[in-house]
């Protein structure tokens, strides 16, 4: 699948990208136009920014670094079931405030996703150490 | 008495916007219902999916390139444990003194 876009300069000049979404692996990718700059956000974003002109905006998409460290540290099904999805949610919600709102409610969003991940982390642990606290109790 | 199924409040809700709505996202159901957190959601529907009363399934869609999100619904005896629920609360709520 390809992205196609253009994008008039504040001289008139119109330049045009197109992005091999295949590129970007299993992220999504967001081409938002925020005044001058195109910004995408995908992990692969070493490879996109090397690949694109100086006017395009390259970031990784937010809560990917968390996650990334999530995979190392917690077990797989925690990971697939719990913080994936809160991340997704979190790159989703930040997509759409990076396309329709100002600085502040994106920052809030940002903010916002993180602590849902920490809280999803704090809560998840809880009811892990709760329910092997059980099992033990049980085989007592 | 112990077969009754526990569901706590937050549960509750979950299986009734997935019996109301169909297949939901997270996200959907956390929009859906103020009593549902964003860092808590995720938690229970695993749980709820452990003990069997909602399943969910990763569905490709073209207008959304990327890793596909999980969709919940309500599997059967998530409906047979939300009926018992209701009808073991219905049954002890006091309903005033009678005439």
């Amino acid at each position: 699948m390809r992205i196609e876009f253009s994008r008039r300069k504040r001289n008139g000049e119109r330049f045009k990208i197109e992005i091999d979404v295949d590129l970007l692996g299993d992220w999504r990718v967001a081409v938002v136009l925020v005044q001058e700059t195109v910004t995408l956000l995908s992990r692969k974003y070493e490879v996109l920014k090397t690949s694109l002109s100086d006017d395009t905006k390259v970031e990784r998409p937010p809560g990917s670094t968390a996650l990334n460290w999530s995979r190392k540290i917690f077990p797989k099904k925690f990971v697939r079931d719990v913080l994936e999805p809160t991340v997704m949610d979190l790159q989703d919600e930040y997509l759409e405030a990076l396309a329709s709102s100002g600085k502040a409610h994106r920052r809030w969003v940002y903010l916002r996703g993180h602590l849902s991940f920490l809280l999803a982390v704090v809560v998840g642990l809880k009811v892990g150490v709760v329910k092997k606290f059980v099992d033990v109790w049980k085989m007592l | 008495m112990n077969d009754i199924p526990r569901l706590s409040a937050r549960e509750r809700t979950i299986l009734e916007l997935l019996v109301s709505n169909g297949e939901m996202y997270g996200l959907q159901l956390v929009k859906a219902s103020p009593e549902i957190k964003r860092g808590a959601v995720y938690v229970t529907l695993s749980r709820m999916a452990d003990k069997g009363f909602v399943k969910s399934r990763r569905v490709e869609e073209e207008a959304l390139p990327g890793k596909p999100r999980p969709r919940y619904s309500i599997t059967g005896l998530g409906q047979t444990a939300l009926n018992a629920h209701d009808s073991y609360v219905a049954h002890f709520t006091y309903k005033g003194a009678p005439a």
